[in-house]
Order: structure tokens, then C-alpha cells, then sequence
């Protein structure tokens, strides 16, 4: 296995892990349970902050 | 941070202002109800920062709606440093209504007269000086949507802000003048903030009032047994009110100087309500309106013209090779826009798009790859797992684009709120008020913040059963299911029509929220529909820079969720894929052997009611995978297929027939599906609605639970989801299939009617002999 297949494993975990530790840190904060991301455009969240 | 709060009524523009000064993009709904909760931003150009808090509009502080126990609360307890009052100049009379109850509060309060470039337009004029003396508050001129008066606005009020200000009230030459009074200095001997407030609040015994002060309340029923009032008894919330805008009348009336001075007008927006929200006509044309949108997306054969006039091909004009592709790089963006038929906007952008930019961009990324050096099983992973995976889910960029952009114009316009007025008349009688029809549109964009806007729905049972339908109104992540289905269908098997399909799947998940809200009100959400009173703002025309910027904000959360959880997604599908359950990797070929398979052929005979399970064979577990990695977001349905399609077509051993799986095209993934498993039109069709109607995406679910509030509740809607696709799937595929099974269906749904109606009725019966 060469460098660039192990450079290839290490951002594949990193995008899986960083994805489900996102998710479950949004969740812990108490923020909006939505992943659209757009909070300034959501009329709905209260947490909504500017850009 | 000094705070200023904006109030005012619904659709008075507190949000367009709010954006203007604060830079934010905060959703601008032309419909009432939108913003349901405060919003903070911050302007920056006075002197030192000023913090600003849009508060949900409201008609008065009177505690009858969230959004006014929201802004009162907000005002009375977070005590910002000055109130901007917008005031819709052109209905200045019912806008001053809460002026008036504004003004009592202990802040200081600036009247922004918003919309004055509509009142000028008119030829109409207001006195603000006038008004600014009668009010005693500063009064400025502003125009929100074209950005005028706005740094006058906030230099006047940052300069007001600075001084104390005590309420005052425009009922104290009325008869309840002395009791108002008297209260008021029993409020301030027991240092209640905002006196004068709370004082009338009490006399019109307010609810919340009453039980914050009950001592004071012994006074007032004195006072009110004492003095009966000849008009309205010993309602002095109705006389407080009539008194209100008796003042107003008497006071301000003058200030607005109307062109005609005809008492009504008829104005452009009556004329065209007079047509759109036809008795007879409205629903019609609301349906063809829909349909033209779905049209001018998804149509490959805009206005039929290729039909109609027989035009010709790209071949019969001699313009492709002899192996069918253009002959020159031209030819190539003439085959975007025709070819025999005209292509619709939405398919035109499509095309150029996929063939053009994104196709060619990931075809030549997927070269260099290959030509890497790397090992097979990295290449396989970059390949087929990534760039085939995310490519089929961003090749929908664009029709989700326009389509939201012709949803955007409908709603800007005005005429998204004649629909819910249209529709409550329909709706009411499965027991929704038109009320509950906002939220289910807004479920067209996106599940999540629709269910959190049903919180304008005052009946918990209407909200429940709203909150339960909103995911049958496809939201735009199910759109690449629906296009890629759809455009398989007609590619592979050359039946129908894309926008056709597309338009009636839409219309069957509206179908089966109306049936779906009549069992339940029927049944175990049974109530009384609350009343609909709405108001209806006026036409306009859509703002350009505000349709742009929506849109941009759409596809920045389209990219970047492609890039984080799709690309999660992908990831970890191809590693199950190829992978058994002892971690040996597998080539291709071997696909059936790995421990996706493995799981996904446990549960592949739970589908074959619907026509996607046990009866595909070999393969067909992967539409059971596609549906599970749907939960996650529905998007990877389609990147699902996407980083199959080629496992499939080398272990098929298929033709591919101008097939080019590697090309990451969402609608080719799905014909490779189609090829690998020998699945039939009614089982896709089938497929497409179990996903319209299945439990929706987590974030949706997990927003569902917290809106429901209802441990309860909240697993009954998961249930109602599993159990409503179950049918409607069912029922999809055993009629597409099977003609004469509707007719099994119909006395099935018969008898489930006769047995809620009998139901029904005795529960009447023993509530009547109760």
C-alpha cells in the first residue's frame, strides 16, 4: 500500500467520523436538529445568527 | 449591546427590514406566519453596534397566538432600548392599533411608515409631521424592500433610545380613564415596570394580567360592577378596543391623504384575486399553474412543439457522427437545447450542466485517477464510491434549483397565500383550516422547518396531523429520486413523459395527505376544524436580488450536504460493499458476496409487496439499501444507485447500450438498476412512492419528536409513516401490475370507511344519550 492509498484511508475516516461527530455535537449544543445549514434563512430557529 | 426590537403586524415588512439592516438573508414568506419566533442580527453603522431583534408580527399584545405571547414576552421582560414600530403605511388604521398599545409601554418608540414607495405609487401621501406630533413619538419614511430611509431610521432612533420615555395612553379621555389611572399608581407603589401597561392590560382583564396581579383585579370588578357601560356591558376588553380605534379614527385618519377619495377601490390585486381564487375556478387553476412549473422543469418536450410540429432530429439534419454523437463542439450545445423536440428551461440548464461542465469535469477527474497508478481497490474507491456516488446526487443541482426558483416566485408574489385560502375550503371538510396548508408548502423545500412553522397551528390535533403529512409533500432532497426515476422510465422503456410523472407523484403524495388527514381526524385526531382568518398581502413582483440570494443559499446547502453526509455516505456504502464480513476485500464482480448484501438480502422479501424485493433476484437488495441509506438523507437514495451502477453492470455482465455508468449521471444509475435487476415500471413507480412516503430523513424525524412533544404521539407518526408507504407502494405496484386488483382496493377502502363511519356514529349516539 503506498502513501497515496494510505492518505486516501485517513481522509476517508476523517470524513465519515467528522459527519456522525458533527451530527452528535449539533444534537448535544441543542441546536436545531435540521442540517440545512442555513440558519440565517430559516425563519423557523431562534438560535438563527447572522452570516 | 443596545437592542432595538422590531415590531409590527404580520407582512408589514419587519423581516425585509430586518435583512436590509442587518445583512442577514432571514426567509421573507409573502404570506403571514413565517417568522415564528424572534431572530437576532446586528447593524453596524451608528456609532457603536446595535443589536436587532425581528419579532414575530402580531395585531396587538393581547396573549392570543404564540407569535403575541412571544413579542409581549419579549418586550416586557428583555426591555430593549427602543421599539422600531414598522407600520404598513398603506393600511395605516389597523397598523396603528397596536401603536397604540406600543406606546404605553415605558421605551422609547419610533414609527417606521415602511412601504411608501407602494403608497407613492398610488399618488397617495401621509402627513408624518402631523402624525409625528398626534403620536409623540419620532415617525420616519422608509421603503424596506428598496433599502430608502433606513439610515435615517436608525440614526433617529439611536438618538431617541438614549432617553427615558414614559408610557402613555390614548384612552385617557374615555370613561375608563380614572380606573386606568388608579390602577396605574397601584402598580407603581408595588414597582412593577411598565405601569401604565399593565394597568390597561388588567382593566381589559387580560389573562396573563390577572394572574400576575390578582389584587388589582378585585378593583376593576369594583370599578366594573359600579359603571356598567351602556354599549358593552362589562366588556371593557371590546371597550378599550372600540375606544382605541375611535382615537385612532379621530386622530390619524386625517394624516393619510388618498388619491381617490373613493372608499373602496378596486386595485390590481382584487382584480386578479377575482380570477385566481375563483369559487369554481381556483383550485383548477392552482393545478394548472402547478403543472406549468413541473413543466417548464422537468419537460423534454417543451409546449409539445417536437410533437406539434414534427420537427426534426439532429440525425435527420445530418449533424451526428456515424456512432450518434455531434459532429462538432457546437453541435454538442445545440443537443442541450433540441433534438427533434424543444427542451423545457429546467432540462435545458440540465443538460448543460451534466454533458457540458460537471460531466465532462468528473469524467476527467475519473481519468486521471485511473491513470494514477494506484491500486485497484483505491481507484474502485475514488471511482465508483465517490465520484459516481456524489456525481449522480449533484447531477440534480439544477432542476432543484429551478424548481425552487419557481416555488420562490409563486410564494414572493403573493399568490402561495390565495392557495392556503383556496384550499381551506377543501381542506376543512377532512378537517384542516387553510391555516395548516402553509407548513405542507414550505414541506416542498425542506420537512424540517415546515414542521417547526405548524407551531402558528393553535390545535395540538390539527398540528399533530399536519406535522404526520408534511413528508408526503416531496421536499427537494427527494427530487433526484423522482427525476432519476422518472427519466429512466422514459429513457429505458421510452413510455410517458418526465415532467408527466414527475407532476402526478406529486399529486400522489397531495392525494394521500388528503386521505391520510381524513382517517386521522376521522379517527384518533378527531376535532373541530379551527376558523381561518387570514390576511392577504398584495401582489408584487418577486425581488430579483431576493429570488438570487434564496437560491444561492439553497445551493450552498445543497453542496456542502453533498460533501458531508453524501460523501459519508458513499464512503462507507462502497466499504460494505466491498468488504465481507471476515474485512477481506472483494472485487466488483463479488458484490453479491459482501456485507451489505449479506444484510440487505435479510430484508429484501419485506419489499416484494411493493415490487422491489424478492422477486428481483440476485441484486435486488439494493433498492432495500438505497431506501435504508435514505433515512440518513434521502439524496443518497440516488448516490446509492450511483455507487453501485458499475458493481452491477460488470457483474451483470450487461450491455450497456449508450449506457456510460462511469459518466456519475443519476438517471443512467438507475437504468443500470433497471438492467441488473429486470425491476417493471409499476415496481419504480412503486419505488419512488414508498420513498415519498416513507419515514423521512433523521434530521425530519428528530425534528418531528421535538415539535410533538409526545413520546406517545411521536411513535404513532413513525408508525403512520411505515404503515402509509407500506400501502401506497403496495397499492402502486398490485394495480400497475395487476389492473383488476383496484377493484380489491376500492372495497378495502370502502369497508374501512363504513366500519369509521359506524364508529362514528355511535360515539354520537352515546354522547347524545349522555
Amino acid at each position: 500500500m503506498g502513501a497515496a492509498e494510505i492518505i486516501l484511508i485517513v481522509c476517508c475516516v476523517a470524513v465519515v467520523a467528522g459527519a456522525i461527530a458533527a451530527a452528535v455535537i449539533r444534537r448535544r449544543k441543542g441546536g436545531c436538529s435540521c442540517d440545512c445549514a442555513s440558519c440565517a434563512a430559516c425563519s423557523a430557529c431562534s438560535k438563527a445568527k447572522k452570516k | 449591546m443596545i437592542k432595538f426590537a422590531l415590531a409590527g403586524n404580520p407582512n408589514c415588512g419587519k423581516t425585509t427590514l430586518f435583512n436590509s439592516l442587518t445583512g442577514s438573508t432571514a426567509h421573507v414568506g409573502n404570506w403571514p406566519g413565517v417568522t415564528v419566533d424572534k431572530r437576532e442580527g446586528t447593524y453596524k453603522k451608528c456609532a457603536k453596534p446595535v443589536s436587532v431583534v425581528d419579532l414575530p408580527g402580531i395585531y396587538s399584545l393581547s396573549p392570543y397566538t404564540d407569535e403575541e405571547v412571544i413579542a409581549r414576552g419579549y418586550l416586557l421582560n428583555e426591555k430593549p432600548d427602543c421599539v422600531i414600530n414598522v407600520v404598513d403605511v398603506t393600511n395605516l388604521e389597523r397598523n396603528l392599533y397596536l401603536t397604540t398599545q406600543l406606546l404605553e409601554l415605558d421605551v422609547p418608540v419610533v414609527v417606521a411608515l415602511n412601504m411608501m414607495d407602494a403608497l407613492t405609487k398610488n399618488g397617495d401621501e401621509i402627513e408624518d409631521k402631523k402624525l409625528e406630533k398626534a403620536l409623540g413619538v419620532p415617525v420616519v419614511r422608509i421603503s424596506a424592500l428598496k433599502g430608502e430611509g433606513l439610515a435615517e431610521l436608525m440614526n433617529r432612533a439611536y438618538e431617541y433610545c438614549s432617553r427615558p420615555r414614559t408610557g402613555s395612553t390614548v384612552l385617557s379621555h374615555t370613561e375608563l380613564s380614572h380606573l386606568i389611572k388608579d390602577v396605574t399608581i397601584a402598580l407603581k407603589g408595588q414597582n412593577v415596570p411598565n405601569p401604565l401597561f399593565h394597568a390597561v392590560k388588567l382593566v381589559e382583564k387580560d389573562e396573563l394580567e390577572t394572574k400576575e396581579h390578582p389584587s388589582l383585579l378585585a378593583m376593576v370588578e369594583e370599578f366594573q360592577q359600579a359603571h356598567p357601560h351602556s354599549a358593552f356591558g362589562s366588556d371593557y376588553e371590546a371597550l378599550v378596543a372600540d375606544a382605541r380605534y375611535r382615537y385612532i379614527a379621530d386622530n390619524f385618519k386625517s394624516a393619510l391623504k388618498r388619491k381617490s377619495q373613493q372608499k373602496f377601490q378596486t386595485t390590481a390585486s382584487d382584480r386578479a384575486d377575482k380570477v385566481l381564487t375563483h369559487k369554481i375556478w381556483g383550485i383548477p387553476i392552482f393545478l394548472v399553474i402547478l403543472f406549468a412549473v413541473f413543466h417548464l422543469t422537468f419537460s423534454e418536450n417543451f409546449l409539445y412543439l417536437g410533437s406539434i410540429f414534427n420537427l426534426p432530429t439532429l440525425e435527420t439534419l445530418g449533424l451526428l457522427d456515424s456512432e450518434g454523437e455531434p459532429i462538432s463542439y457546437g453541435v454538442r450545445w445545440l443537443a442541450c437545447l433540441y433534438d427533434g423536440v424543444v427542451y423545457s428551461p429546467g432540462v435545458i440548464i440540465n443538460n448543460i450542466w451534466n454533458d457540458m461542465l460537471v460531466g465532462e469535469a468528473l469524467g476527467a477527474l475519473q481519468g486521471v485517477v485511473e491513470n494514477s497508478g494506484m491500486e485497484d481497490w483505491a481507484i474502485g474507491l475514488i471511482n465508483s464510491g465517490i465520484i459516481d456516488g456524489l456525481g449522480s446526487v449533484l447531477s440534480f443541482l439544477p432542476p432543484i434549483l429551478v424548481l425552487f426558483l419557481f416555488f420562490s416566485i409563486l410564494e414572493d408574489s403573493g399568490y402561495m397565500a390565495r392557495i392556503a385560502f383556496i384550499l381551506d375550503r377543501v381542506f376543512r371538510r377532512f378537517g384542516l383550516s387553510g391555516r395548516a396548508f402553509m407548513p405542507m408548502i414550505m414541506g416542498f423545500g425542506c420537512s424540517v422547518p415546515a414542521m417547526i412553522n405548524t407551531r402558528t397551528l393553535a390545535d395540538e390535533k390539527e398540528r399533530t396531523a399536519t406535522i404526520r403529512v408534511i413528508p408526503f409533500f416531496s421536499c427537494g432532497a427527494k427530487l433526484p429520486i423522482l427525476t432519476a426515476v422518472a427519466g429512466a422510465i422514459v429513457a429505458f422503456f421510452g413510455i410517458g413523459n418526465a415532467d408527466l410523472i414527475t407532476y402526478g407523484m406529486y399529486l400522489l403524495g397531495i392525494v394521500t395527505a388528503i386521505v391520510s388527514v381524513l382517517l386521522m381526524r376521522s379517527t384518533s385526531l378527531k376535532g373541530e376544524t379551527p376558523p381561518f382568518i387570514m390576511e392577504l398581502p398584495a401582489y408584487h413582483a418577486p425581488q430579483f436580488k431576493n429570488l438570487m440570494l434564496h437560491l444561492w443559499d439553497k445551493t450552498k446547502h445543497f453542496v456542502k450536504k453533498a460533501f458531508t453526509i453524501i460523501l459519508a455516505s458513499t464512503i462507507v456504502i462502497w466499504v460494505l460493499t466491498h468488504f465481507t464480513f471476515n474485512w477481506q476485500l472483494l472485487a466488483d464482480e463479488d458484490v453479491n458476496q459482501s456485507i451489505l448484501a449479506g444484510i440487505s438480502s435479510l430484508v429484501q422479501p419485506l419489499f416484494t409487496p411493493m415490487g422491489f424485493g424478492s422477486q428481483l433476484g440476485a441484486y435486488g437488495w439494493v433498492f432495500g439499501v438505497a431506501v435504508v441509506a435514505g433515512l440518513i438523507a434521502k439524496e443518497n437514495v440516488i448516490a446509492t444507485f450511483g455507487t453501485l451502477a458499475l458493481c452491477l453492470v460488470k457483474v451483470a455482465g450487461l450491455e450497456l447500450g449508450g449506457l456510460d455508468v462511469s459518466a456519475a449521471d443519476g438517471v443512467d444509475a438507475v437504468q443500470a438498476m433497471i438492467l441488473a435487476t429486470g425491476i417493471s415500471v409499476p415496481a419504480l413507480i412503486s419505488f419512488i412512492a414508498f420513498n415519498m412516503t416513507t419515514i423521512p430523513c433523521f434530521a425530519a424525524v428528530g425534528t418531528a419528536g421535538a415539535e410533538l412533544q409526545s413520546k406517545k404521539r411521536y411513535h404513532m407518526t413513525l408508525l403512520f409513516w411505515l404503515a402509509a408507504s407500506y400501502v401506497v407502494a403496495t397499492a402502486v405496484y398490485t394495480v400497475g401490475t395487476w389492473w383488476w386488483s383496484c377493484f380489491i382496493w376500492l372495497a378495502v377502502a370502502a369497508a374501512v370507511t363504513a366500519v369509521i363511519v359506524l364508529r362514528n356514529k355511535k360515539a354520537v349516539k352515546r354522547e347524545v344519550y349522555a
